[in-house]
C-alpha cells in the first residue's frame, strides 16, 4: 500500500497471529493506518475481521506478532493503560446496562477515563448532542431503541477523544436512515482528527467515507489499498455510457470503429450504449469528436465509475456479504 | 454541594459511584430498609414475648445481641456474595466486563468498587441492624471490647468471602462451570453455608470471642493453640492470628482475582504463586498440631487426620488451577518452537531441554505436572520432618514414609491425568476432568466394599487401595509387601501417563509445525 516514510501510522502491526487451538483465525497480518484516514475492512464472514479488531482494542492477545498503536507498542500480559485512553473499541453486538439512565451511563464511562467536572459535563452534553440523544439524556437505557442504543454505544466510545476509534460492523441492523446519520457522523469525527478503522459489509457506505480499504480472507490482509489506488487499479479499461437520438445501430458501428473500444453493449429500451474504453483521456475526446462531426446526435457521453463491489469483484476476491 | 461529593466519590472510584446509581434506586432502599427495620422488630418481639411467657422483668439481651450477631453475619455474607455472583458472571456473559477491561483504570480500582458497591443494599441492612445490636449488647452487659470485634470481624469476614464469591463469579463467567448465573449464586451459597461460614464463624466463637471476660455465653471448653501460641486465650493473639490469616488469604485471593482480570484464559494461579501458597498452607496447618495441652499421640493422631484430607483437597484443586488449557499449551509451544528458531543453530539440546524444565517450573501456559510435583516435594518437606518429630512417623517411620510416597505419587498420577484432559480436545475438559476423578476416587473403593474385600479380611486389596493412593487406616498393621507392590503399580501407571502426554504434547507441536 505505498506507506511513504513521512506518513504518520496510528496502527502499525506485524506479523500479527492469532491462533484458536490449530487454526490461524489472522494470520501474519501487517497493517498500516495513518493517522486521520477511515480505513475501511472488509471481508467475507469468518475472514478474521472481529478478531484483528478485538486484538487492536486489547480485548484479545495475539499468539505472535506486535502492535503499534500511535507509535507506542502493546506489550503483552500488561495493562496499557496509557495505550488504553487512546482507544475507543465499538463491538458489533455493543452491550449495555439496562439499569443506568444515558446521562449516568456515560458518566461511568467518562469518568473511567479520567474526565472530571466542569470537563466532564461538558464532553457529555457535546457527544450527545453529536448523537442527538439530548432529549433523552434522562432516560432508562432499558427504555431505548436498536438505532438509539447503538448511537449511545458509539457515544460511550469516543467519551474520551481516543485518537484511535475501532468499529466492528457498526450499521449493522440499522434502518437506512441511521446508516446515512451514522455516515455523517463519522465524517464529522474524522474531521475532529480522530483516526477511524471500521468493518463492515456494506460497501456502498465504505466508498462514501473511507480513505483507505483492507480486504481481509482467511485470515490474511490479502489488500490493502487506498480508495484512490484501488480505482486507478482497474482503470486501464473504464467503461463510458454514450445517448444519442438517432439510430444506435449507426452509434454502435461508429463506435466499433474505435480501436480503444473493447467492448460496446446495447443498453435495452433506451438508446444508450455502454463501451468498455481502454485509451487515454486524450484518445477518449478524440472518440467523443468524430463522433459529433460524424453527425451523430450525441445527448450523453459520461464516464461511469465501477462501485467499489464490483471492483473487488473483478479483482478476483470472494463476495463480502 | 450533592454533585461535589458525587464527584469526589466518582473520580476516586468510578465503578463505585456506578454500583451505587445501579442500585440505590428509591424502591430497593425502601424495600431494604423496610426487611431490615422488620426482621429487627420480629427478633425483638420475640424475645420480648419470650420474656413476658417466662414472667421475667427483662428481655434475655445477651441473647438477642447473640442471634443478631449470627442473623447479621450470614446475612451480610450470603446477600453480598449472591450479589457480586450474580453481578460479575452477567456482567462477562453480556459482554459489558471487556469494557472495564479496556479502560485505563487499574483491575484492582474496578474490583474494589464491585466489592463495595455490588452488595450495599445488604451493607445499608446490615448497618440499620447495628444500633438494636449495640444496644442489646450494652444492656446484657457484653463488654464493649467484645462487641467492637464483632463488628471488625463481620467486616473482615465480608472482605475476605466476598473476594472468594468474585473470584468465583469471574471463572465462573468465563468458564461456564455452572450455567445460569443465579445458578452459579446458588451453588456458592450452598457450598458457603455449609462450609464457609459455618468454620468462620465457630472459629470466632470458640477462639476470638473466647478469651474475653463476662462472654459466658459464648464459652465452649476446648484449648486452640498455632505453635504453642494460646491463641484460644489470649485476646490479642485471637484477634491478630484470625486478622492475619484472614488479611494473607485475601491477599492470595487477590493476586489471583488481578490476574484472572486482566487475563482471562491464564491459569489461576501463577507457577511461582503456587509454590509460595502451598508452603503458606502447610506451615499455617501444621502449627495447629503444635499444641501444649495435646499428648503426643493425640497431637500425631490429630495432625495425620487434619493433614490427609487437607492435603488431598489442596492438591486437588491445585491441579485445577495450575494446569492450562489446551489453547494456553498451543500457545506455549508455539512460542517454544518460534523461540528455538531465533536461538537457531548454535542452540545445543541441552541448552533447549534446560529451557524446556526452566519452562515447566516457571513459564505461563507450560504443562502444570512438574509444578505439583514441586509442589508436592515443598509439601513434604515440611510434612516429613512434622511427621518425625511430632506426627506418628517416630512410633512407625517405613509406614509413614510409605504412606507419604504413596500420597504423592497418587497425586502425581492425578495431575497427569488432569493435564491429559485438559490438553484434548473435547468440551468442558473440566467437567470430563472431575467425573474422571470422582469416578477414580469412588468406584472401586465402593465396589471393594460391597464385595467385602478389604485389607482387614482381604489383606491382598492394599494393592488397589495403595494404587487408589488412599490412606493407610491401620498403621501398625501395615501390610508392608502389599503396599510396595501397590506402589510399584503407581509408579508404572505415572510412567505410562507421562509417556502419554509427551506424546500428545509432541503430536500438538508436529501439528503445528504443519
Amino acid at each position: 500500500m505505498g506507506i511513504s516514510m513521512t506518513d504518520s501510522l496510528t496502527i502499525a502491526t506485524s506479523d500479527l497471529t492469532k491462533q484458536f487451538d490449530i487454526i490461524a483465525a489472522v494470520q501474519g497480518v501487517n497493517l498500516h493506518v495513518r493517522t486521520g484516514e477511515i480505513y475501511g475492512l472488509i471481508g467475507p464472514n469468518g475472514a478474521g475481521k472481529t478478531t484483528l479488531i478485538r486484538m487492536l482494542a486489547s480485548a484479545e492477545n495475539p499468539t505472535e506478532g506486535d502492535i503499534c498503536i500511535e507509535g507506542q507498542p502493546v506489550l503483552k500480559g500488561q495493562a496499557n493503560s496509557e495505550i488504553k485512553r487512546k482507544i475507543g473499541y465499538l463491538p458489533d453486538d455493543f452491550p449495555l446496562y439496562s439499569d443506568l439512565e444515558v446521562w449516568t451511563y456515560l458518566d461511568y464511562f467518562a469518568r473511567l477515563y479520567y474526565l472530571q467536572n466542569p470537563t466532564l459535563s461538558e464532553r457529555l452534553t457535546e457527544v450527545l448532542a453529536l448523537v442527538s440523544l439530548e432529549n433523552k439524556r434522562n432516560s432508562p437505557i432499558s427504555e431505548l431503541s436498536r438505532g438509539m442504543k447503538q448511537r449511545l454505544s458509539l457515544a460511550r466510545t469516543i467519551i474520551h477523544r481516543p485518537a484511535l476509534l475501532l468499529l466492528d460492523e457498526p450499521v449493522s441492523g440499522l434502518d437506512p436512515a441511521a446508516r446515512v446519520q451514522f455516515r455523517e457522523t463519522l465524517k464529522l469525527l474524522q474531521r475532529e482528527g480522530m483516526t477511524i478503522l471500521i468493518s463492515s459489509h456494506i460497501l456502498s457506505d465504505l466508498e462514501d467515507f473511507c480513505n483507505s480499504i483492507g480486504i481481509m480472507e482467511q485470515g490474511k490482509l490479502v489488500e490493502s489499498a487506498s480508495l484512490q489506488e484501488l480505482y486507478k487499479r482497474d482503470s486501464n479499461s473504464r467503461r463510458v455510457l454514450v445517448s444519442t437520438l438517432g439510430d444506435s445501430a449507426i452509434l454502435q458501428t461508429h463506435l466499433e470503429q474505435n480501436s480503444f473500444v473493447q467492448n460496446c453493449q446495447t443498453i435495452p429500451h433506451r438508446n444508450q450504449m455502454c463501451v468498455e474504453f481502454s485509451g487515454t483521456d486524450e484518445a477518449l475526446a478524440d472518440l467523443l469528436r468524430s463522433l459529433i462531426t460524424a453527425d451523430i446526435p450525441v445527448t450523453e457521453f459520461s464516464p461511469v465509475q465501477d462501485s467499489l463491489e464490483t471492483i473487488f469483484l473483478r479483482l478476483g476476491y470472494e463476495r463480502t456479504a | 454541594m450533592e454533585s461535589s461529593w458525587i464527584d469526589t466519590l466518582g473520580d476516586w472510584n468510578p465503578q463505585f459511584l456506578r454500583e451505587c446509581r445501579g442500585r440505590l434506586k428509591p424502591r430497593s432502599v425502601l424495600a431494604t430498609v423496610t426487611l431490615s427495620l422488620l426482621a429487627q422488630l420480629l427478633l425483638f418481639l420475640s424475645y420480648w414475648q419470650g420474656a413476658q411467657w417466662l414472667r421475667k422483668d427483662e428481655i434475655d439481651w445477651v441473647g438477642l445481641c447473640n442471634n443478631m450477631t449470627w442473623f447479621m453475619s450470614y446475612g451480610l455474607i450470603i446477600v453480598g456474595c449472591y450479589f457480586l455472583i450474580n453481578d460479575i458472571t452477567q456482567e462477562d456473559r453480556l459482554g459489558t466486563l471487556n469494557f472495564i477491561r479496556l479502560s485505563p483504570r487499574p483491575s484492582q480500582e474496578i474490583l474494589l468498587g464491585k466489592v463495595l458497591g455490588v452488595p450495599i443494599l445488604a451493607y445499608l441492612g446490615i448497618v440499620l441492624a447495628i444500633p438494636l445490636h449495640f444496644i442489646a449488647g450494652i444492656l446484657g452487659q457484653i463488654p464493649l471490647a467484645i462487641l467492637v470485634s464483632i463488628y471488625i470481624m463481620l467486616l473482615a469476614g465480608a472482605i475476605f468471602f466476598f473476594s472468594v464469591a468474585l473470584l468465583f463469579g469471574l471463572l465462573n463467567g468465563a468458564r461456564r462451570v455452572v450455567g445460569q448465573q443465579s445458578a452459579a449464586a446458588l451453588a456458592f451459597i450452598v457450598l458457603l453455608v455449609s462450609f464457609g461460614l459455618p468454620i468462620y464463624m465457630g472459629w470466632n466463637f470458640q477462639s476470638v470471642w473466647q478469651g474475653i471476660s463476662g462472654s459466658q455465653n459464648f464459652r465452649i471448653q476446648s484449648t486452640i493453640e498455632w505453635a504453642y501460641l494460646p491463641i484460644q486465650s489470649n485476646f490479642w493473639l485471637a484477634h491478630g492470628f484470625t486478622l492475619l490469616t484472614l488479611a494473607i488469604g485475601t491477599i492470595f485471593i487477590w493476586q489471583m482475582l488481578l490476574r484472572r482480570f486482566l487475563m482471562p484464559r491464564a491459569t489461576i494461579v501463577s507457577k511461582p504463586m503456587s509454590y509460595v501458597l502451598v508452603a503458606y498452607l502447610e506451615i499455617w496447618m501444621l502449627g495447629f498440631t503444635l499444641n501444649e495441652s495435646l499428648s503426643p499421640r493425640e497431637a500425631a493422631s490429630g495432625g495425620t487426620a487434619l493433614l490427609y484430607p487437607f492435603n488431598l483437597s489442596l492438591f486437588l484443586i491445585l491441579m485445577f488451577v495450575l494446569c492450562p488449557g489446551r489453547q494456553e499449551i498451543l500457545d506455549w509451544l508455539r512460542f517454544r518452537h518460534a523461540h528455538r528458531q531465533e536461538v537457531a543453530v548454535g542452540a545445543t539440546e541441552v541448552f533447549s531441554l534446560r529451557g524446556v524444565w526452566r519452562d515447566l517450573v516457571w513459564a505461563e501456559g507450560s504443562p502444570g505436572v512438574v509444578a505439583i510435583a514441586i509442589n508436592l516435594l515443598i509439601a513434604n518437606a515440611l510434612i516429613i520432618p512434622w511427621a518425625f518429630l511430632i506426627g506418628p512417623g517416630k512410633e512407625y517411620p517405613e509406614t509413614i514414609l510409605l504412606q507419604i510416597a504413596v500420597f504423592t505419587v497418587a497425586i502425581l498420577i492425578e495431575a497427569i491425568a488432569v493435564q491429559w484432559i485438559f490438553t484434548a480436545q473435547i468440551r468442558n475438559p473440566g467437567t470430563w476432568a472431575v467425573g474422571i476423578l470422582a469416578i477414580w476416587l469412588i468406584v472401586p473403593i465402593t465396589v471393594l466394599n460391597i464385595l467385602r474385600l478389604m485389607p482387614q479380611n482381604t489383606p491382598a486389596s492394599m494393592i488397589i487401595l495403595t494404587l487408589l493412593g488412599y490412606p493407610f487406616v491401620d498403621l501398625s498393621r501395615p501390610l508392608t509387601g502389599f503396599i510396595v507392590v501397590g506402589l510399584i503399580l503407581q509408579c508404572l501407571v505415572s510412567i505410562g501417563l507421562v509417556i502419554l502426554l509427551r506424546r500428545k504434547l509432541q503430536q500438538l507441536a508436529l501439528s503445528l509445525q504443519r
